[in-house]
């Protein structure tokens, strides 16, 4: 990730935080169906990624982690990628 | 009344008939329970993320249900004792997308799919006398194995 986010993870608050929205904003719902959507936000081994680092939101990262749950369920997705 | 997505994977073995006679056969259980089937889609098979119960491939099938909660208790029954199909799983959803789901949509993408898809047309251009035979069957069996070594 970028500098800017490192910073504001150690005490330096930078004004542009805010800035970067939530990037399901004003989205319908998360499709647990769409693989190729949720790869975006899990790591190459396959661990869901934090919302710290994507900028999901507290709400739509709920959403999103039960959507990778079911995806993984139905084999859309790996538990753990080898 | 409620809505359900409903997905079960089948094993990858079976024919592309068989996988239309499990449709038929669940679709059955569920309408005599007095449930509205509003969508099925036959989603192709496709590779698992990772191997599940032994299993690296497997066919999808989507159901848009609309019904009672009974009515998905009963077939998720049957569908445990069913030897063919591998798992299944079953979402309440707000309400059913009527449009062609992403797994539909992406079902020729792959590049392993799409060979096979070619080749059971190539069967199916065949003269229609020969199309049921056993011989048929072996040939759709030969280029299963044929896939499964590409993958390897």
């Amino acid at each position: 990730m970028s500098s800017k986010d490192r910073s504001s993870s150690s005490g330096h608050t930078s004004g542009f935080r805010s800035l970067r929205s939530c990037p399901f904003d004003g989205k319908g719902i998360i499709d647990y169906k769409d693989a190729r959507l949720l790869q975006k936000y899990v790591t190459e081994r396959g661990r869901k990624l934090p919302s710290r680092v994507t900028r999901v939101s507290r709400k739509r990262q709920r959403e999103l982690s039960r959507a990778i749950e079911r995806a993984r369920f139905i084999g859309l997705l790996p538990y753990m990628a080898s | 009344m409620r809505f359900y997505e409903h997905i079960f994977l089948a094993r990858q073995d079976l024919s592309t008939s068989q996988v239309q006679g499990l449709i038929d056969h669940f679709k059955e259980i569920v309408t005599s329970s007095g449930a509205h089937v509003s969508k099925v889609e036959n989603c192709g098979t496709r590779v698992l993320a990772q191997p599940r119960m032994r299993h690296r491939r497997a066919h999808y099938v989507l159901f848009n249900i609309e019904s009672k909660p009974e009515a998905i208790d009963e077939m998720e029954r049957q569908m445990r004792f069913h030897s063919d199909i591998l798992l299944f799983q079953t979402v309440r959803v707000d309400k059913l997308d009527p449009e062609p789901s992403i797994l539909f949509q992406t079902r020729s993408h792959r590049r392993w799919e799409g060979k096979g898809e070619n080749r059971e047309k190539k069967s199916e251009d065949m003269p229609k006398d020969e199309k049921k035979t056993s011989s048929d069957k072996e040939t759709i069996r030969e280029s299963r194995s044929d896939q499964k070594e590409d993958i390897s």
